[in-house]
């Protein structure tokens, strides 16, 4: 069931949508890497893993840094927590629901149960 | 009966989860015990689904639900929120309806392209998996 349709999230889920992208990232939740370390480790050409590198650094998942001619990659601060929030919140939201809706489901099953008594 | 000793040693069984499946979907999974008709109605007649569709906890109340629930059939909910004047409505259309086992409509009200839920019931041994 889907209903959200903000912009960082679309971001991010978009980039996450890519199973180099989430390599790459699992990758820097062990070590920072350059871009050539990356492009090797992926089997890549350079191009290849700066255009990757850049839909994840836009999402807010990577930040780079560039020291002499070398750019380095890291987990963004923001990281992954705020799509584990908002599921979570989402999730709750159902959870919440669902408990009512136990209540009446029980409450609906005695009632044809007592009616099905009356018609016998 | 060996269900019911299931359902205590493991009150987990009811449990709600929320898996992502792709980069726009969601899917939620949650057990029910009872048979899928009252599960479905309990989604299906507005009279019943306003009892539980929006809990106390979250902050909102029910000022109406109209529901055609049939294929090609609309929705309408409106609510009042503590926090702003101006009642909420979500609305949309029923794209499927088929009874006891799968519901599908769409949220119309926001100005993108529109969320698109589908639910189906699945009927075990009196219980029911809604996903």
């Amino acid at each position: 069931m889907v209903q959200y349709t903000g912009t960082v999230l679309d971001a991010s889920f978009a980039a996450l949508s890519d199973a180099t992208r989430r390599g790459v990232l699992e990758q820097l939740g062990r070590a920072d890497a350059s871009i050539t370390d990356l492009a090797e480790k992926f089997h890549m050409t350079l191009t290849g893993m700066k255009k990757h590198v850049g839909v994840l650094e836009q999402a807010g998942l990577v930040t780079t840094e560039k020291v002499g001619r070398v750019r380095t990659c890291k987990l963004g601060l923001r990281g992954l927590e705020e799509e584990a929030a908002w599921i979570e919140r989402y999730r709750q939201r159902w959870a919440a629901r669902f408990d009512e809706l136990d209540k009446l489901v029980e409450e609906l099953k005695q009632k044809e149960k007592a009616d099905g008594r009356k018609k016998r | 009966m060996d269900e019911r000793k299931d359902s205590e040693i493991n009150p987990t069984k009811y449990g709600t989860t929320v898996e992502r499946k792709s980069e726009r979907e969601l899917v939620v999974t949650r057990t029910f015990n009872g048979p899928a008709h009252i599960v479905f109605d309990a989604w299906t007649k507005p009279e019943l689904l306003k009892r539980w569709w929006a809990p106390k906890s979250f902050g909102v109340s029910f000022l109406s639900c109209e529901a055609d629930v049939r294929t090609g059939g609309t929705y309408r909910f409106v609510f009042s929120h503590a926090s702003s004047e101006q009642p909420m409505s979500f609305f949309g259309r029923y794209v499927e309806v088929t009874p006891h086992s799968r519901l599908v409509w769409t949220n119309d009200e926001g100005d993108e392209g529109g969320a698109v839920t589908t639910v189906t019931f699945e009927e075990r041994g009196g219980e029911t998996l809604v996903v």
